[in-house]
């Protein structure tokens, strides 16, 4: 009510001409100029440089005058087998993630939430927190020491069992596990702090009424914990989803290695191979515009949805 | 806030009576929690310990699962920094990108955020559309990169911190937290005679510090990790952030470059202490920051999930 009234305080200058208007606020105009360019030169201009993907890029006329090859680019992609294999790869790894990690952090951030303990929920956030700051160039290479087939931790264990040795890192029915597994491992404590704000929000009556009547800790999870965090579920469902074809770049290429590509590689470390390592780049700018193009329908698709359940869950 | 009331409100709710179950599953959950934390630091302990474990003692405990050193020693850092001077060179290269980085980073998403968060500027949300699109939108990698090249960038510092300078993510998340600055605040100032600008510097900055410890530690913490933007955009090692020359030391094939002109090369220890030291040396920076913006950034995360 406040802000409506400022509005139309404001308002009342709304008959001098436009350009008095934007004169008065030149200094916020002028603010928004580094960000402006920015965005024009180092995402719009890539934006449109997405033109190459119908070229044949020749080194010395660069992206913008090069000829021009039509859909060739495209066709030779969906022709190729390699098409299938990074698809397959993108879709399952990033299903997989979604699968096994999604529900970790709600789980994790239900037991933080039970801690009465403030210190020791301090410090459990605190670690649990701690592999997201790390890159993943530093978890590529404790994730290989600790998977190491001679002197990693777990397969001495598997020693000690009498076990044989398993190569993780290099073995292809293996390898899509310690993917989903180090990124489950790096990021459930991160995740979690959403749901753990969502949890702390829940009104802390409902719980002092349900234990007057009786309830048990587990009713309680299910009749009052649960359903208060549901819509944050959802949203945070949707936007995984909606990112989808981003199966985890930087995770990929600093694990994976030549005897895995078969069900590691996915599409983006497939454009750098092919784009900057065999300068390719008309064709591996195709690949990268058709994922660019599929991931952007998902994101706006899921967002749409997302906005629709938010108002019907809050609401 | 809702601390205080958890605090009040739990010991009322411990006074009626605890239920057998309740302590039953207190023991189970702070069980789990114990091993989540375990987990979360045992590979950590791992790289701690045999970064200090002299090259004797490395080689009597390979058959152990972990093992503390009897003897400490930094031997294994000094050799990383007695070879040549690549090591110290990419830890240069990383302080300065991360510095300088975050510093224009904030500075460009602080001067962006504001304006957009005001909604009776004319045109803002127009605006806003053409920063919001590049979120949905990826220009993709190859494209980037030949636009980039073009700017002629490749091999020098710039190429690490301009491509990514502004984070439309952090900036939404700064002009949320601007939005909720009351108006009335900076009405005040510039009754008083405050310009926009110096609203901005002496009113509206001061009640930010949260926000900008939040997005100046995110900024901080992607350039400290960032690896792929030099393999893309630099080709002289002498430029490479500790990053990259990390990666490249773990496919080890620098290992015997940071030997060249090497006066302990002799003494040369294995691999995995040399791997062990250079992990610590670029990781225990940034763990030492984060856990004192724990609270900021917390709030950061949360805001930026609220609105989008």
């Amino acid at each position: 009510m406040v802000k409506t009234a400022k509005i139309a305080q404001r308002n009342v200058g709304k008959k001098s001409p436009l350009w008095s208007r934007v004169s008065k606020y030149k200094f916020l105009y002028l603010m928004l100029v580094p960000g402006l360019i920015y965005v024009v030169l180092f995402k719009y201009l890539p934006i449109a440089g997405n033109m190459i993907a119908f070229k044949e890029y020749k080194i010395f006329q660069g992206i913008w005058g090069s000829p021009w090859c039509g859909l060739d680019n495209f066709i030779r992609l969906f022709e190729s087998d390699n098409f299938y294999v990074i698809m397959r790869n993108t879709l399952l790894i990033s299903f997989y993630k979604i699968l096994i990690g999604f529900p970790v952090p709600i789980v994790l951030a239900l037991l933080i939430n039970e801690v009465n303990n403030t210190a020791f929920k301090r410090t459990v956030q605190t670690i649990a927190y701690l592999p997201h700051f790390i890159s993943w160039v530093v978890i590529a290479s404790l994730a290989s020491s600790l998977l190491s087939p001679t002197d990693g931790a777990i397969n001495m264990l598997r020693a000690d069992l009498g076990l044989d040795p398993i190569f993780f890192m290099g073995d292809s029915r293996y390898f899509r596990s310690v993917l989903v597994l180090s990124d489950i491992w790096k990021e459930m404590g991160w995740s979690a702090i959403i749901y753990l704000a969502a949890l702390a929000g829940i009104p802390q009556d409902m719980y002092e009424a349900a234990t007057i009547d009786g309830a048990s800790k587990l009713q309680k999870l299910v009749f009052i914990t649960l359903p208060s965090i549901v819509p944050t579920i959802i949203i945070m469902l949707l936007l995984r989803v909606g990112g989808i074809l981003n199966a985890g770049f930087e995770q990929v290429f600093t694990m994976y290695n030549t005897a895995v590509y078969d069900v590691a590689d996915i599409i983006d470390t497939y454009v750098y191979r092919i784009g900057i390592v065999q300068t390719q780049y008309g064709f591996s700018a195709a690949v990268g515009l058709f994922k660019s193009v599929i991931a952007c329908i998902m994101v706006v698709s899921c967002n749409w949805i997302a906005g629709k359940a938010d108002q019907e869950t809050l609401f | 806030m809702v601390d205080s009331i958890k605090r009040t409100g739990r010991p009322a709710r411990n006074k009626i009576r605890t239920r057998r179950g309740d302590r039953i599953f207190a023991v189970i959950n702070y069980t789990i929690l114990v091993l989540v934390a375990f987990v979360t630091l045992f590979p950590f302990l791992d790289v701690v310990f045999t970064s200090i474990t002299p090259t004797e003692e490395i080689v009597l405990n390979a058959k152990k699962i972990i093992a503390a050193p009897q003897h400490p020693t930094f031997s294994h850092y000094r050799y990383i920094f007695s070879g040549n001077r690549q090591m110290i060179n990419s830890m240069i290269i990383t302080v300065i990108r991360t510095s300088v980085g975050t510093l224009l980073s904030l500075v460009i998403t602080a001067l962006t955020a504001y304006p957009l968060s005001k909604r009776y500027l004319p045109g803002v949300n127009g605006i806003m559309k053409v920063f919001f699109f590049t979120m949905i939108f990826y220009g993709g990698m190859i494209p980037t990169f030949l636009v980039v090249k073009s700017y002629r960038m490749v091999d020098t510092i710039w190429a690490l911190i301009i491509p990514e300078m502004l984070s439309v993510y952090n900036m939404i998340i700064m002009r949320t937290f601007f939005r909720s600055i009351p108006d009335e605040l900076e009405e005040a100032a510039r009754i008083d005679g405050c310009s926009d600008v110096k609203t901005l510097v002496k009113i509206v900055l001061p009640l930010s510090m949260p926000v900008l410890a939040s997005i100046g530690l995110f900024y901080a913490v992607w350039h400290w990790n960032a690896f792929f933007d030099a393999v893309l955009y630099i080709t002289d090692r002498n430029l490479w952030p500790l990053q990259t020359l990390l990666r490249e030391i773990l496919l080890s094939t620098s290992i015997s470059e940071l030997q060249q002109g090497n006066l302990l090369a002799d003494s040369m220890p294995p691999s995995s202490a040399v791997i062990a030291a250079s992990i610590m040396i670029s990781t225990v920076p940034i763990v030492c920051v984060y856990p004192f913006l724990q609270k900021h950034f917390v709030k950061g995360v949360m805001v930026g999930s609220v609105k989008g």
